[in-house]
């Protein structure tokens, strides 16, 4: 169990050296740096930035130096000081400019976790135990439909809905008030009020995969001769598929979770730019566009973090549901 | 029967999904159909009303040196825009100006003169210098109250703000050409413009109530600027002869600033965004003066280094240096003090970039008002321009032009009265599009072959391509008919042909002459296809480079003007479309034959020679000469040596600016470089709430004079409000 652990925790940190260099390496393959994306960005607004200028950024941010010293540099910050770099964009730490954006990313991310569990454990359940009836078909259909459409198709559909018939433009997660200032009770209440068409949005999706897995997991099960044991002993029918059958189906519903972790992430990108969220999906898109490396690779290294913890916790969490697994793990 | 039932159900469920997508559908083609009505209205009233009207003859109005606030001509605006004709915007043309006579009492906004009562700031005669600047507004005076709403696109769109607010020690006026008054109460310079005399109101204050005199300019001149930690190269305009120019403070108000050759163009780049002020460039140490007072608490020169580099580990920094450009940076950092008509509450780094009134802002209204009239600007963070566009439609902004897209201009018109906002076209006079300009020094360059090179250096080849292009197509394909078929030069009377401007001509389709033209030079011999060949017997191909994924379609225009060449003149053409900074570099070393982009307004042409000049190094026309300008100063043969020669003595003497402004552009017209397609597209379609007064009528656009700031935002009000 301990060794297991540690194997676990060793891999962890190799997995995230590796996303760190990949991301570093990849985002500096396309031509030219940051201050060649700025000037571009300030031309097709109307600016120009001579070339002493440029030359003078790229000193002060030290682009004028090799690539592998430009990473070692960034690591040795990140080790020893924890710090993920120096946005050049912003000027200002990286840390601290996606931390208020990484906490409604993950307030978001939670909030369609729970709403795809809210949604596809029960809904699955319903159309395991009545297979074929018109239950069954209503949800696999929603259920496909959710998976078929693009989110970012719902999302620009749910945008003009709203617009033509509200008269309102649903972006932002906050309204104009709460927007940039403390956290108080008013503004959690107005969070609450605007999650939900993005997490109604990105957990469609979700919904059906999960959905699937539960009702297939319950078929299987429903069929085992402890299932016609406990019925033929009497136990009632409502108590004996939530107790034993449903128990052993959510176990994908578990490890799946892991997955669904990065997957919201990435993909509130783009659904995060039609709806102008203020999660980090956005942010990673002009980071990469501006060429922004650090503030790019801090966003990539934090959403490969989180994919490697997630997949570490629902081990553990499987490890704990699961007497079979945890017995195997011990034994090793 | 139970399954039929089921399969029922989905069939159902089908036909409804299928009529909601009908039913969007529909929306659509009805949406398409207006922009086919809208366009073609909108060039119909181009074509039969007004013609379009000269724009304003900025660049000819000579830039006085003197000392005295110049008035605004009221005479130079000339243009009673065709956005009027095209129903947009409002009739009466308006600008503001600069008074000369001081109102004979003070009043203040209810904003200000609670926190006046309230003990937090000094009384309103404390606040503003003894000699205030004095604007009279471009329609009426104000009332206070109100906010602007508007959306910026994040950290990056600090111009979005810094071009309403100017903060330069000198300014211009609407027509982007007189340096007036801003900061500086006025200015002097010596004969032979070595020496210069700024003099600052007495009296003025940061937004935090500190005094405001030459200690901040000199605190710039000698711990910012010429510090190599925080400006490892100074910029190039503070550089005459090679050196450095010299920064004196005589007193408290006045500064002198010495060069040790002359260097007339100095007082017109104040006032430009060249110099700017630390709002505009303050991140990257410029701007001419700093917050001395804030700043001294974090800089080496004065609490030392191990303090001033702790003090931004402290926070985060990696150094001081690092630490002190975001201090210095006032859009991502609210306590820095500022000198603009409002300041940041809210920083440009969070989804919401807020400014409020600075009480202690130096203008006032002819009638002693402490401008702003607005209380507030609030801008919110769009993460894309379909947002930012979708809202603009919806009317929820007070007055915006930047990122406003154009290209939806039918949607716009059609939404106007529900969201209840007029729109206005801001145009550079006299800008290109996409103009096709003809590298004259292809041929030294490594990809250069000396015969092909050869029509290029010849003018009468130029004109006859440009007399090859079908303007008013690209103008129709392109930009809803909303452009203008001209020349850089329109507006000008050409003294040896009276009555056209130089280079008219070339700007008219006329295949007949261009064909003679391109027989007399040697082209006359065409293979099988109809393709004109060289006297070698090669045929002629001429490469266009072009950016993709610019902010114009240069692919399309480019693609349409090889095919009118082909077709008209039988000049072959091929298309070379590259990755934007592969694009810049390629052109940079002087690889590339033919390249498109816009040019910005002719107003600029030396202030910011980026575009239509030979110096600097880089740019489009002849970029080896303009690379061997940069590089040692060499002058080149021909037109282009005499453009370079213009721009020297412009830059040296003062008095030369304004004629030799005007010289340089007719040298471009005359020489048929670059060839111009579709001119002064509206630069910014500004979108702009019916209630908002004050805004000038029209408004000439330039990067320069930093468009909105030319239109004095601080005098636009709310007539009844936010609506």
């Amino acid at each position: 169990m301990i060794n297991f652990l540690i194997r676990r925790t060793v891999f962890m940190f190799v997995a995230l050296w590796a996303v760190t260099l990949i991301s570093f390496f990849i985002i500096n393959l396309p031509e030219g740096d940051y201050v060649t994306a700025y000037i571009a960005q300030l031309q097709a607004t109307g600016s120009m930035v001579d070339a002493e200028e440029a030359d003078n950024l790229r000193i002060f941010y030290g682009l004028d130096q090799p690539l592998y010293i430009q990473y070692f540099k960034w690591m040795r910050e990140m080790v020893l000081y924890q710090n993920l770099g120096f946005s050049f964009e912003y000027n200002m730490p990286v840390t601290e400019v996606i931390s208020e954006r990484l906490l409604l990313t993950m307030i978001l991310a939670i909030a369609c976790i729970i709403f795809i569990w809210a949604i596809a454990i029960p809904f699955g359940i319903i159309s395991a135990v009545k297979q074929y009836s018109v239950w069954d078909y209503l949800f696999t259909f929603l259920g496909f439909v959710g998976l078929a459409i693009p989110d970012f198709m719902i999302a620009l559909i749910a945008m003009y809905l709203f617009f033509v018939w509200f008269d309102f433009s649903p972006g932002g997660l906050f309204s104009p008030e709460y927007v940039g200032v403390p956290w108080s009770w008013g503004r959690g209440k107005d969070l609450i009020d605007h999650i939900w068409i993005p997490m109604v949005v990105l957990g469609t999706a979700g919904t059906a995969s999960l959905m699937r897995i539960t009702r297939a997991n319950l078929l299987d099960e429903l069929s085992k001769p402890y299932v016609i044991t406990a019925r033929a002993k009497g136990l009632s029918e409502w108590r004996l598929i939530m107790k034993y059958p449903v128990r052993l189906a959510l176990n994908p519903a578990i490890s799946l979770t892991a997955y669904i972790l990065p997957y919201l992430i990435s993909g509130s990108i783009i659904v995060g730019v039609v709806l102008s969220l203020p999660t980090v999906g956005p942010q990673l898109v002009k980071a990469l566009v501006a060429q922004d490396m650090f503030l790019a690779g801090g966003i990539i290294l934090l959403i490969g973090f989180m994919t490697v913890v997630g997949t570490f916790i629902s081990d553990l969490l499987l490890l704990w549901v699961d007497p079979r697994i945890r017995l195997e793990a011990g034994g090793s | 029967m139970l399954k039929k039932f089921r399969h029922g159900l989905v069939v159902v469920l089908l036909l409804v999904v299928g009529l909601v997508a009908i039913a969007c559908s529909d929306e659509e083609v009805e949406e398409a159909t207006n922009t086919t009505n809208a366009s073609a209205a909108a060039s119909s009233a181009q074509a039969s009303g007004a013609a379009p009207a000269a724009t304003p003859a900025a660049a000819a109005k000579p830039a006085a040196p003197a000392p005295k606030i110049v008035e605004t001509s009221k005479t130079s605006k000339a243009a009673t825009g065709d956005d009027q004709a095209a129903g947009l915007g409002e009739g009466d043309v308006s600008w503001p100006s600069l008074s000369d006579t001081m109102p004979s009492s003070f009043s203040e906004s209810p904003m200000c003169a609670a926190k006046a009562a309230a003990g937090e700031i000094p009384a309103l005669e404390d606040r503003l210098p003894e000699n205030p600047l004095v604007i009279s507004p471009a329609e009426s005076i104000g009332e206070y109250g109100g906010t602007w709403y508007r959306a910026f696109t994040g950290p990056a769109d600090g111009q979005n703000m810094e071009r309403p607010m100017k903060d330069h020690i000198l300014f211009f006026g609407t027509n982007m050409t007189d340096v007036q008054a801003n900061i500086a109460e006025s200015w002097t310079s010596n004969a032979d413009a070595t020496e210069f005399t700024l003099t600052l109101r007495k009296g003025l204050k940061w937004s935090d109530g500190d005094d405001y005199n030459t200690d901040d300019i000199m605190f710039w001149y000698d711990h910012m600027v010429t510090n190599e930690d925080l400006v490892p190269t100074p910029p190039s305009w503070m550089k005459s002869g090679g050196e450095l120019l010299t920064f004196s403070a005589l007193d408290k108000e006045t500064l002198q600033i010495n060069s040790s050759e002359p260097y007339g163009l100095l007082i017109t780049l104040l006032a430009s965004v060249v110099v700017a002020g630390p709002h505009t460039r303050g991140d990257s140490g410029l701007g001419l003066y700093a917050p001395s007072h804030y700043l001294s608490d974090f800089h080496p020169d004065v609490i030392g280094l191990d303090e001033a580099n702790a003090k931004a580990e402290a926070a985060g920094y990696e150094n001081w240096a690092k630490y002190m450009l975001f201090l210095n940076h006032a859009n991502a950092n609210p306590d820095s003090p500022m000198m603009t008509a409002w300041k940041v509450v809210k920083p440009i780094t969070s989804e919401q970039w807020a400014l409020e009134r600075n009480c202690f802002y130096y203008g006032v209204d002819t009638e002693g008002q402490q401008l702003p009239y607005m209380d507030n600007v609030v801008l919110d963070l769009a993460e894309n321009l379909e947002v930012l566009n979708l809202k603009a439609i919806a009317g929820e902004f007070t007055v915006q032009g930047r990122h406003i897209d154009l290209s939806k201009l039918p949607v716009f018109k059609e939404n106007s009265d529900k969201g209840n906002y007029r729109i206005q076209f801001w145009r550079q006079p006299e800008s290109g599009i996409a103009n096709l300009y003809i590298n004259e020094s292809w041929g030294d360059g490594a990809h250069g072959e000396p015969e092909l090179a050869s029509f290029l250096t010849n003018k009468d080849f130029r004109a006859a391509l440009s007399m090859g292009i079908e303007r008013d197509e690209i103008n129709e394909v392109f930009f809803l008919g909303l452009g203008e078929i001209g020349g850089l030069c329109a507006g000008w009377d050409d003294p040896n042909n009276p009555g056209k401007y130089i280079g008219e001509d070339y700007v008219q389709f006329n295949p007949d002459a261009a064909n003679a033209l391109l027989d007399s030079i040697g082209l006359d011999k065409k293979d099988a296809d109809g393709m004109r060949l060289m006297p070698s017997g090669e045929k002629i191909v001429v490469t266009h480079s072009v950016a993709v994924a610019a902010f114009e379609d240069y692919e399309g225009i480019d693609s349409m003007v090889i095919e009118m060449w082909k077709k008209h003149l039988g000049i072959d053409g091929k298309l070379d479309a590259q990755e934007r900074s592969l694009w810049s570099s390629r052109r940079d070393n002087n690889e590339t034959m033919l390249n498109s982009w816009e040019s910005s307004g002719r107003a600029g042409a030396i202030i910011t020679p980026n575009h239509l000049g030979v110096v600097g190094g880089g740019g489009f026309i002849a970029v080896g000469a303009s690379n061997a300008h940069r590089d040692d100063g060499t002058m080149a043969d021909g037109w282009v040596g005499e453009w370079q020669a213009l721009y020297e003595e412009a830059k040296s003497d003062g008095s030369k600016y304004a004629p030799n402004l005007k010289k340089v552009v007719e040298l471009n017209c005359e020489n048929v470089n670059p060839i111009t397609t579709v001119m002064n597209k509206p630069t910014y379609t500004a979108i702009i709430k019916k209630n908002v007064r004050n805004v000038p009528n029209p408004l000439p656009f330039s990067y320069h004079a930093q468009t909105s700031g030319n239109g004095f935002p601080e005098t636009w009000w709310l007539d009844g409000g936010n609506q």
